[in-house]
């Protein structure tokens, strides 16, 4: 584990002593097995996708100004049969403030790949038959860092898992990419 | 999971609109050529056509596959082993004996038979237990077993598990997560150890657990595959014989299976056509049924000899068992090979059999007791002798192509990966295209004596993980394992 991920994992526990979690799960819903794997720190879910579509994990926020964030990660198997085009995981009430990595357990390749603070996706060649990996789930790679800045206790967040049909893909990736230019104007205007 | 269980194929292409287009012009003409006369036709592969793929572990274009499928290959012949032997080679029957979880992880242990004969060595690979250590005609037994791990999609490691048997061809998984293998030896021959061959042994996923035992109760014949009902814990066999292979069944004294469980004894059978007596089911025709009872078989281990059926049919030099039926009226067919047990059915190839004597497939409702013929080729393009078969999670039946003369089509020369789609016919899904140079084995790491062209080497041992993602499946020569996956759901796998 890097040092970074050490420090941001150390003042998760900090700031969540005395509490058992700093968010609970509430559940999934959607078309995909979810198992957490979850404690104090760590946001760290299987997600088996038994046909395409998405998966929504809800959470509540029990305890407020975690400014160091949480990890993430996510195995996500796919049990379709089918092969998905693509990965999108997308927040609600909360963004991700710190990337980690993306990884396939190579029988297929990530063909391209970006992230912004509501979302992270991958596009695979050949489409994605197997594994699909968010972080380090199995030990190798690194976490993403998920902010709750400004979150109070009782609020509630929320990641959804979706493999977009194949038509959205183009659209999806054409959005991404007006996102990105509106970020890069914004840089550039600051 | 869907259940596409296979259905004759007359009455699927009277009714099976919805496969019609995938099938293009010239296959639906054959089709309708091989239906008016009694057997498989072969459609266009729903999965579409197949070319040259490299391996993702060597860079080689080991394969043929459709679009959209990758594979890695592992534990080839000579590749170093976990204890520093060399692998053994001829890689042939094959499952999944285990899957569990080690963390988030996913870890699947496959156990793979060697179809080795007589060596001149007496290290069994270094296999932990060892039946015979002694020689015939001068030769030890160079067969056996080994145990090969993937964890999350990734070859991780092969050990050797059982040695000192002979002619491992194939063999099958039981319910309780072991494997047992069968050794394909039609003699007498008795070792310098007073060793006999012919038997069944079982493998269990931990090497260190395998007892070299032979299950006697089994029978001593040319053995090639067992599909064990996990509703009964009845074992299902196939002899390979060339015209005078019986089907048997043994019926354990434990009926809840567990290691260990089968060599404490039980009841050998063997099939006979309910009031027909030494049928020869060899020439089967499409839909062709018969209604099977049992008769037993007092003495599993008994020597070669003739046989003198009720019908006075006389077959010379059979093995023991197949006497014993044969003289209370059971049947036979040409060569029993590879048998799968999917959704209370036993499916089971007669490599032989069939119309031309390229292949047969009879499927075995466990309930009724009647097998019915789902497939019978036509000719070398729609099925060329297949052997080792399994069933996918979702009811698709691969076969493993191992004629003597491999099939000539559209895609080339090269042995086939066949698939039985649900409504009866068969498709073309991957062609070996192993024809490798020394300088590429060298690039690759591998041992240069396995140079050559090998594309009329036969597949074997192919299986399906429980998830159905991946599959498994191996190339006798020059002995390679495959894992190989893609979008499956596309067609009928």
């Amino acid at each position: 584990m890097k040092l970074r991920q050490l420090l941001v994992s150390l003042a998760a526990a900090l700031a969540t002593a005395g509490a058992a979690q700093a968010a609970t799960f509430d559940g999934a819903t959607g078309a995909a097995n979810v198992t957490s794997y979850s404690d104090a720190s760590n946001l760290w879910f299987d997600i088996d996708f038994t046909s395409a579509g998405a998966v929504t994990l809800n959470f509540t926020v029990e305890a407020a100004d975690l400014s160091g964030g949480l990890n993430f990660n996510s195995l996500v198997r796919n049990l379709s049969g089918l092969g998905f085009d693509q990965l999108v995981f997308s927040l609600s009430g909360a963004t991700f403030s710190a990337p980690g990595t993306l990884a396939t357990d190579g029988f297929q390749a990530i063909a391209s790949q970006g992230w912004n603070a509501q979302q992270l996706w991958a596009t695979f060649s050949p489409a994605l038959t197997t594994e699909f990996h968010v972080g380090a789930p199995l030990g190798t790679g690194t976490d993403w860092t998920l902010s709750l800045a400004g979150a109070q206790v009782g609020d509630t967040f929320a990641i959804t898992a979706a493999v977009p049909e194949p038509g959205a893909v183009a659209m999806l990736l054409a959005g991404f990419g007006v996102m990105g230019a509106m970020a890069r104007r914004r840089r550039n205007a600051a | 999971m869907n259940d596409h269980t296979p259905q004759p194929v007359r009455r699927s292409l009277i009714k099976g609109a919805t496969a019609l287009p995938f099938i293009s012009a010239l296959a639906a003409l054959h089709a309708r050529e091989a239906m008016a006369a009694g057997n498989t036709a072969r459609i266009a592969s729903p999965y579409g056509d197949i070319v040259p793929v490299n391996d993702l572990t060597t860079g080689l274009p080991l394969l043929k596959l459709p679009a959209g499928f990758s594979y890695k290959s592992f534990g080839w012949t000579g590749d170093l082993m976990t204890n520093g032997v060399a692998c053994p080679g001829a890689h042939d029957g094959m499952a999944v004996v285990r899957s569990r979880r080690v963390g988030r992880s996913t870890e699947l242990v496959l156990i793979r038979n060697h179809e080795l004969g007589g060596t001149s060595s007496s290290s069994f690979f270094g296999a932990p237990a060892v039946y015979d250590t002694g020689t015939s005609s001068s030769q030890y037994s160079a067969g056996g077993n080994t145990n090969l791990v993937f964890t999350d999609g990734n070859w991780v490691s092969v050990a050797p598990s059982l040695g000192g048997t002979r002619t491992n061809c194939a063999g099958g998984p039981t319910p309780w997560g072991t494997w047992l293998t069968c050794e394909e030896v039609g003699s007498d021959a008795v070792s310098t150890q007073g060793r006999k061959h012919g038997y069944v042994f079982e493998v269990a996923a931990d090497p260190a657990q395998t007892s070299a035992q032979p299950i006697v109760g089994m029978g001593r014949f040319a053995h090639e595959a067992v599909a064990v009902d996990p509703a009964t814990g009845i074992v299902y066999q196939s002899e390979d014989s060339s015209g005078k292979s019986g089907f048997y069944r043994y019926i354990p004294n434990v009926t809840q299976g567990a290691l260990g469980s089968l060599v404490q004894g039980g009841t050998l059978q063997m099939a006979k056509v309910v009031g027909q007596n030494n049928v020869n089911v060899a020439p089967a025709q499409l839909d062709q049924t018969y209604a099977l009872e049992w008769v037993t078989i007092a003495d599993p281990d008994q020597n070669r000899g003739n046989a003198t059926g009720l019908n006075g049919q006389v077959i010379t030099s059979a093995a023991g068992p197949f006497v014993q039926g044969w003289q209370q009226g059971g049947l036979r067919m040409n060569r029993g090979e590879g048998m799968w047990y999917h959704a209370g059915k036993i499916y089971l190839m007669d490599t032989s059999g069939g119309t031309v004597n390229l292949g047969a497939i009879w499927e075995l409702d466990l309930a009724t007791q009647v097998m019915t013929c789902i497939y019978s080729t036509s000719g070398a393009s729609v099925g060329n002798m297949g052997d080792n078969i399994t069933v996918s999670p979702r009811g698709g039946i691969v076969i493993c192509e191992d004629a003597s003369n491999a099939a000539n089509d559209e895609f080339g020369l090269g042995q086939r990966l066949m698939g039985l789609s649900p409504n009866g016919d068969t498709f073309i899904f991957a062609k070996n295209n192993v024809n490798l140079s020394a300088a590429q084995l060298t690039t690759a790491g591998k041992n240069t004596g396995l140079a050559g062209n090998h594309v009329s080497n036969e597949f074997a041992g192919a299986c399906f993980d429980p998830t159905g993602r991946y599959l498994f499946v191996n190339i006798q020569t020059p002995g390679i394992t495959f894992a190989i996956t893609g979008p499956w759901a596309n067609g009928t796998l």
